[in-house]
């Protein structure tokens, strides 16, 4: 992982691909290196779309090796949903096959000059770059069916869907899982719209004839790695619960809180949520032949997902997550198992972030194109996006887009980025993230990692209402120092409780790279990419207004709790000084 | 209204037919409690709960919707709503978690510890059980006997798959053997408006 591979799609005679040093993006992966180059090399006020966006793709800094659960690749450019800097991150195979590929990133650049459409694969022995109109418009699985045919099974595949072709605002873009299944997607931010606008259908990687990437200790590496296995199997998030349910497993427990966002966050209960629980997923899918545990990516040792099977035994989609189920689910009032795994199967195979997606619909309804609780006019209604129907691009563009061509109040998004499955007026905490991550509406900016440990910013007694400011500010620099490592956020719960797994990470990146790394420098590292992040906010535009929920979250109670959004605009504005 | 002593039912399964029960167990069934009895004092009458488990496995407590911190300034009341998790991932499932790091993520909704409870008796409290707890204390809650109105119950057969009744094993009716079509035909409503339905499993 010692090179960046440039492609210039704009380049004069077709694309051109060429390979560069890492230069002042040395030591860099993952979130900390898309950030980097989009920060330094795209102009905050171009148009995502323009020639002047770059799609950064960067493995973690220990994807490609042994090191349990590194498979994370991140995606960053100039959003076209928000207008801001994006870093969106997926499972899948392609971090680990990217970078023993040698590969740091890859940054498709400019635009092409024809319309044709164009296939990057990526081997041993270079890259080849060329057009292949017969994938346009493709859905993503029969996308990957045609690439398994030409290059085999083992290759891993990025690749976006109609949606991306469409240059839609909620597209995303795939990565194959295990199985070469299209089912793990950079969903948030519209990066599909930009792999699209670039002309690129799919980049086939194939690592055949490459190893694992070596380590400069491989005694303390392998020895930390042991530890770090340990750690996560014997904790009862990673080694229990989420094997056992996966992340569905929050339906029943955030329904109790009154934090499940119901009927375009009217309520924080589903009456419904039992059916669409984990617990009921997970019952279901051992009963159809599919399965409750199943992991996205070789080496990933949580195993938090499934294989979700119809009514007749016969793959549908893999295991929809708590997100989906939720937007989906009791955002829209549906509590059909099977038409929920439908509409995600849809939108892997279209090429949708999910979340986007299932707000979207639910604001459709809200509009009177469907009844809530309509599962089948749900469906038909992605099916629109798919089809590319005048409808159907109003909502694939979004929450905030179809918000207001039906003039609507109630949209829940924050820089134009629909919120996520926790309603900020129950779990307050949260809502500082939502309002002020550099993403947009983002449960995964400020995850619950290490921040304890790190103690970013002094103790906080957890108690005392006063320091969810604090809590989200170490929380968004910490998660900021996973996303650069290719770790999986699940990760987070072994190395909250347990600081021997935190310190068996650290030994891991020590170990791996020489280096002698201490919790300041990783707090310093989590800093100095959340200030280029919003420093490039800045310049694109970005104010604290744009730092704040949707009005009326403060305005209007939340039953059966009755609360509303409580935290100061001042407070708010506080969370990134340091 | 019959205010007479609830009739029981009592069904012996295979293990197999233990997750048939879960969806019964996530909505909610009444049990019996000694209201004004802390959470934890509630959980501990529990066969083969400790104090060990209560700590290290239910991570997440719910009183009356409300997240609840400290299981022994918790207290129970006729009437009061349960509901127990091991610990959850995710950002929320780390808020929810009690006394946990992030517990201020969610101040609005937590239960206001009380120091004086109500005086102990007999009454009924709405249990729900979620994830790694409802396969370990479903359980001892269905052995214990759960209190369902008969509507629900009725309900609860009907909706029954094949698979359900061929694990089910034998079935008294106040001490009188039905089979499965006995079960499904039976007006549980004209006997009480409640049951009590205490299930035990080859395990």
């Amino acid at each position: 992982m010692d090179k960046i591979l440039r492609i210039d799609m704009g380049a004069k005679g077709g694309p051109k691909a060429s390979e560069a040093e890492l230069g002042d993006y040395a030591g860099m992966g993952g979130r900390g290196l898309t950030s980097a180059i989009v920060s330094r090399e795209v102009p905050p006020l171009c148009h995502p779309l323009s020639a002047d966006n770059k799609l950064v793709i960067a493995p973690g800094l220990l994807s490609g090796t042994i090191a349990a659960n590194s498979g994370r690749i991140s995606i960053g450019c100039k959003s076209p949903l928000t207008g801001g800097i994006k870093e969106s991150n997926a499972g899948g195979q392609a971090a680990q096959v990217l970078a023993r590929l040698g590969y740091a990133a890859i940054v498709l650049e400019g635009e092409p000059g024809d319309d044709n459409l164009y296939k990057v694969v990526i081997n041993k022995d270079g890259v080849k770059i060329e057009a292949d109109n017969s994938l346009k418009m493709l859905g993503n699985y029969d996308l990957i069916d045609k690439i398994k045919e030409a290059y085999g099974e083992k290759v891993a595949c990025i690749s976006i869907g109609p949606a991306g072709e469409m240059k839609l605002t909620a597209a995303s873009i795939a990565c194959t899982d295990m199985e070469q299944r299209p089912t793990r997607h950079a969903g948030r931010g519209g990066v599909g719209a930009v792999m699209g606008a670039k002309g690129v259908k799919v980049i086939v990687l194939d690592d055949a004839g490459m190893k694992m990437r070596p380590p400069k200790d491989p005694e303390k590496f392998k020895e930390a790695n042991k530890v770090w296995v340990e750690g996560l199997r014997k904790h009862p998030v990673t080694g229990e619960g989420l094997p056992a349910y996966g992340t569905n497993v929050l339906t029943n427990v955030v329904n109790e809180a009154g934090a499940l966002p119901t009927r375009n966050f009217r309520f924080g209960r589903f009456e419904g949520a039992s059916k669409v629980s984990g617990e009921t997923e997970a019952e279901i899918e051992t009963a159809r032949g599919g399965m409750a545990t199943h992991g996205c990516h070789a080496g990933c040792v949580i195993r938090c997902s499934g294989v979700y099977h119809d009514k007749d035994g016969h793959y549908m989609t893999k295991q929809p997550e708590y997100e989906t189920i939720w937007a989906h689910g009791a955002h829209c009032e549906i509590d059909d198992l099977d038409a929920i795994a439908m509409m995600d199967r849809l939108e892997d195979d279209y090429g949708l972030d999910t979340i986007e997606m299932g707000v979207t619909i639910g604001l459709a309804m809200e509009a009177g194109l469907a009844e809530f609780g309509d599962a089948e006019a749900a469906i038909n209604l992605v099916k629109e996006v798919g089809k590319g129907t005048p409808l159907g691009r109003v909502l694939g563009s979004g929450a905030a887009v179809t918000g207001q061509v039906y003039g609507l109040e109630k949209v829940p998004v924050v820089k134009k980025q629909a919120l996520p499955a926790y309603d900020p007026r129950a779990v307050q905490g949260i809502g500082v993230t939502y309002a002020t991550s550099t993403m947009g509406a983002d449960h995964t900016a400020g995850y619950a990692v290490t921040a304890n440990v790190l103690q970013v910013g002094g103790n906080v007694d957890p108690l005392k209402p006063e320091g969810q400011i604090e809590l989200s500010r170490n929380l968004q620099v910490a998660t900021a120092v996973i996303d650069s490592l290719g770790m999986c956020l699940f990760i987070a719960f072994a190395t909250l409780d347990q600081p021997e797994t935190f310190q068996a990470l650290v030994d891991m990146v020590n170990a791996f790279y020489g280096l002698s790394l201490n919790d300041e420098d990783v707090v310093d590292l989590g800093k100095s990419i959340l200030t280029s992040e919003r420093e490039f906010n800045k310049k694109a535009g970005f104010t604290a207004a744009d730092d704040r929920l949707p009005e009326f979250f403060k305005k209007d109670s939340l039953p059966p709790h009755n609360v509303t959004f409580e935290v100061k605009d001042e407070e708010l504005d506080s969370v990134f000084n340091w | 209204m019959n205010n007479s002593l609830p009739p029981s039912l009592l069904l012996t399964f295979r293990p197999e037919g233990l997750s048939r029960f879960f969806p019964l167990l996530q909505t909610g069934v009444m049990v019996e409690a000694e209201v004004g009895s802390s959470v934890r004092d509630f959980l501990l009458t529990l066969p083969g709960v400790d104090s060990a488990y209560i700590d290290g496995r239910i991570k997440t407590v719910f009183l009356n919707g409300k997240v609840v911190d400290d299981v022994e300034t918790a207290f129970l009341d006729d009437g009061s709503i349960l509901a127990l998790s091991a610990a959850m991932p995710g950002l929320a499932g780390a808020a929810l978690r009690r006394g946990g790091g992030l517990a201020s993520f969610r101040s609005q909704i937590t239960f206001p510890a009380r120091e004086k409870p109500g005086p102990r008796r007999k009454g009924f409290v709405l249990i729900k059980l979620y994830n790694l707890i409802l396969k370990e204390l479903g359980v001892i809650f269905l052995r214990r006997g759960i209190f369902l109105a008969s509507a629900a119950l009725a309900k609860f057969f009907k909706g029954q798959s094949e698979e359900f009744w061929v694990n089910l094993k034998t079935a008294l009716v106040n001490g009188a053997g039905k089979d499965a079509k006995e079960l499904l035909q039976m007006n549980w409503a004209g006997l009480h408006e409640t049951m009590e339905l205490k299930v035990d499993f080859d395990i």
